[in-house]
């Protein structure tokens, strides 16, 4: 039942990210032709002339909306995420959702595995964007002077901060949307107010889960205010943590769904 | 006898506000049951516990000797009072969806009465008016062959000419060796069809009877009895 589910889901979300991804794709392909006319503009023309400054300040503007729209395709990944959860599991549409053959703990997994994929083609989408701007100019970037600095400064090798970066990203696409889904799921025992109800939920489980880990910081001293701070213990430390508060936003949903659903 | 459907001592409390009291009634196979109350007196919660939409306060609700969950689903077949289709969906994907969803399902049914009612599959349920978005519904809820039909009234909101229309789906399709329970504040139009009936006043059933017994022991229609004990 979860392949069908995940084409189910797929179906229902994929109508909103296609239009905003296709969007990015292009504005990064026109920054990419924009970025060699800048550049070979600079080059022929020399910084002074009046066409070149056109182009540069054309290029900053186009730039600003560029980073804006990036900054909008993360905020609009979770609305859509949250905006499909809501609409087919605690609104009218759940009356369909909820009296299919298949366990809560399904559906969740459905939505939260949909979450997660649109999450990492996001990501890697904007990742190969900036390659795509990139390309050509590698040889230009200090990316071995970086890699050198970094592990000097941090006493840690790049290649294990690669890791746990991508193993912390991993875990933060399961957490932030079950976040969302259990804030909903705690929001609709509300009967009137269930976005209110689903807001409050995440301010108190923010703040909550914030408390809570300055306590666990404290005292298992990864905090960078101990003499013996290490990168890579904070890093595993923020990693064991994230799957802990995962498995717990996952259960607190299951448990408000199966237990506590309230479809009035 | 199996039952199809056993609800024993369920309570269902909103807050303050106590929607079904204690209620145990039990459906066999076979059977249309109507059920039947004014306004608020409980009877979409009575259906939508045992469709898994509400979870009781107390007592338990077993479909055909199971408790609610996925394996009890898929022998409901569930028409709520509202519409529950995104409408985004074209006719045909949600008969895709439900023909992967419920095993019991008949695309094939579901195409001919489409057909019969000049609905296009290809139509998106946006374009399509509320009382077509409705037949929609109705079609893809009697096209499975489903232990038990739960109805949340199916016939409320829509012109006589349609009342027959519904009426007449849901006898030509659903599985006879099934049962029906169908809520409804229309008592005249669903009374030919009943084979017993559940009168539901504030959350408390105050009558479960066969219709024959009825017309036998109080000399008066369905409806008749219906308006005298629910006389404002």
């Amino acid at each position: 039942m979860l392949g069908k589910l995940l084409k189910k889901d797929f179906r229902s979300t994929y109508r909103f990210f296609l239009p905003l991804m296709g969007g990015y794709t292009i504005a990064a392909a026109v920054g990419k032709i924009l970025f060699e006319i800048v550049l070979s503009v600079l080059d022929s023309a020399g910084h002074t002339s009046a066409l070149s400054e056109g182009i540069a300040i054309f290029s900053v503007f186009y730039l600003i909306i560029c980073v804006i729209y990036l900054v909008a395709c993360y905020l609009m990944t979770s609305v859509f995420v949250v905006y499909d959860f809501y609409k087919t599991m605690v609104s009218d549409d759940g009356y369909l959702t909820h009296t299919l053959p298949v366990r809560t703990s399904t559906l969740i997994c459905s939505k939260t595995l949909i979450a997660v994929m649109w999450q990492i083609v996001v990501n890697l989408i904007i990742s190969l964007s900036f390659l795509l701007i990139f390309t050509g100019h590698f040889s230009q970037l200090p990316v071995k002077y970086f890699f050198k600095y970094f592990a000097s400064s941090w006493n840690m090798d790049s290649f294990a901060y690669g890791i746990y970066s991508v193993l912390n990203i991993l875990v933060e696409s399961f957490q932030r949307p079950l976040l969302f889904f259990a804030c909903i799921a705690i929001g609709q025992q509300w009967k009137n107010h269930r976005i209110l109800g689903a807001i409050l939920a995440y301010i108190g489980i923010s703040i909550a889960t914030q408390i809570i880990n300055t306590i666990a910081i404290i005292m298992t001293g990864v905090s960078s205010l101990y003499q013996d701070f290490t990168l890579s213990g904070y890093m595993l430390y923020s990693l064991i943590f994230g799957i802990i508060t995962t498995v717990g936003f996952y259960l607190v949903s299951d448990y408000m769904l199966s237990k506590k659903l309230n479809l009035e | 006898m199996n039952r199809i459907l056993e609800y024993s001592h369920v309570t269902k409390q909103f807050g303050s506000l106590c929607a079904l009291q204690d209620v145990s009634l039990t459906v066999e196979p076979g059977h249309i049951v109507g059920l039947l109350g004014p306004n608020g007196s409980g009877k979409t919660t009575l259906l939508k516990i045992a469709s898994g939409l509400l979870v009781p306060t107390s007592g338990t609700v077993s479909i055909c000797g199971l408790p609610v969950g996925p394996e009890s689903k898929s022998r409901i077949s569930y028409l709520p009072d509202k519409n529950y289709l995104s409408d985004w969906m074209k006719v045909s994907q949600i008969i895709d969806l439900f023909h992967d969803f419920y095993l019991n399902f008949d695309r094939n049914k579901a195409y001919e009465m489409l057909q019969r009612l000049d609905i296009s599959p290809k139509q998106k349920l946006k374009t399509l008016s509320k009382g077509t978005r409705e037949k929609v519904q109705l079609i893809l809820v009697m096209s499975r062959n489903a232990d038990l039909y739960l109805l949340d009234e199916p016939i409320g909101g829509v012109d006589p000419a349609a009342r027959d229309y519904i009426l007449q789906t849901i006898l030509t399709n659903y599985n006879e060796q099934g049962s029906i329970l169908i809520s409804t504040h229309l008592i005249s139009d669903v009374e030919q069809v009943l084979d017993q009936v559940i009168f539901l006043k504030n959350g408390v059933i105050t009558l479960q009877s066969s219709v024959d017994d009825i017309r036998a022991q109080y000399e008066k229609s369905v409806d008749e009895l219906f308006r005298e004990v629910f006389q404002c």
